[in-house]
């Protein structure tokens, strides 16, 4: 019957993008490298610069009011606290490996763990 | 007459979309995965789709977001849902048009192409192309959700009575 054969391309399809998918974590995973710098980012430009090996506390302004605030605690960076009602980054908790990032849309602030030499 | 009830299915299609968005705001799932949702308003675009046809889906979809900005979102809220929407309505479309896959898979595509579009309109309002490390938990959440979307409609699919197609705008 036509289902059948419609509902095995359905499968196929998923089965097909969700191993890709999975493929591509597992390399972004396995490849992954701890960063030394936490670099914030508003509007588009560079914010300020966090040597992750340094404990510390930052308040970061965006369109002139206080949106957000990334700690860096024991190599790791994280935001504590934020003024958007969503709280997703707040929520997406702590990073440390290079690439990794915490994205506060709302506020147009990006935090994105890099690697100096 | 027709025409009345076009406005009136339009209009009903519209409310259960908004009172879905806002219902999926009181179920407290936690994905462990910031930003991810169920996007249970779908339900409404995918049976939309199916029952009354493109032109039909394209009208409520947008309808919904614009209401849903305007009573509960931002301007940037407003950017993401219209971009996930024109992309996943897009892809759902076409793919229908194939014949080849059903309702599951057709929604699938459209739960990955929506958060690509989400994606996509996030790198151009950030200006950050680094984004994109976030796309294999993008596809694999979007097919997921997709396909719960699909199994949903298409057993709304079944069981809404087929007169309902007579109001499809897609026909003369």
């Amino acid at each position: 019957m036509v289902k059948k054969e419609v509902v095995k391309r359905d499968i196929i399809l998923i089965a097909c993008v969700l191993i890709a998918a999975l493929a591509a974590l597992l390399i972004i995973n396995l490849t992954k490298q701890s960063g030394t710098v936490a670099v914030i980012y508003t509007n588009n430009e560079e914010y300020a610069r966090m040597p992750l090996d340094v404990d510390a506390e930052i308040v970061i302004y965006s369109d002139g009011k206080e949106a957000n605030t990334l700690v860096v605690q024991n190599g790791k960076a994280y935001i504590s606290s934020a003024s958007c009602p969503d709280k997703i980054c707040v929520n997406t908790g702590s990073i440390s490996n290079e690439n990794e990032m915490i994205v506060c849309l709302p506020n147009k602030v990006i935090v994105v763990i890099e690697k100096e030499n | 007459m027709r025409k009345t009830a076009k406005i009136v299915y339009t209009a009903i299609t519209v409310s259960v979309a908004l009172i879905l968005s806002y219902v999926e705001t009181l179920i407290p799932i936690n994905f462990g995965i910031p930003g991810i949702k169920i996007g249970l308003a779908n339900v409404v675009t995918v049976t939309v789709l199916y029952l009354f046809g493109k032109k039909s889906a394209v009208c409520v979809c947008a309808l919904r977001i614009i209401l849903s900005s305007l009573l509960f979102g931002t301007m940037l809220s407003f950017i993401y849902s219209a971009s996930g929407a024109a992309f996943s309505l897009l892809g759902m479309i076409l793919l229908k048009k194939t014949g080849k896959f059903g309702t599951v898979g057709v929604s699938a595509a459209g739960g990955i192409l929506h958060n690509m579009g989400q994606l996509v309109a996030a790198v151009l309002v950030t200006q950050t192309p680094k984004i994109a490390y976030y796309i294999p938990v993008l596809v694999i959440s979007g097919t997921l959700t997709g396909v719960f979307i699909g199994m949903i409609s298409s057993l709304l699919i079944q069981r809404l009575p087929k007169s309902a197609k007579f109001i499809s705008l897609d026909k003369k």
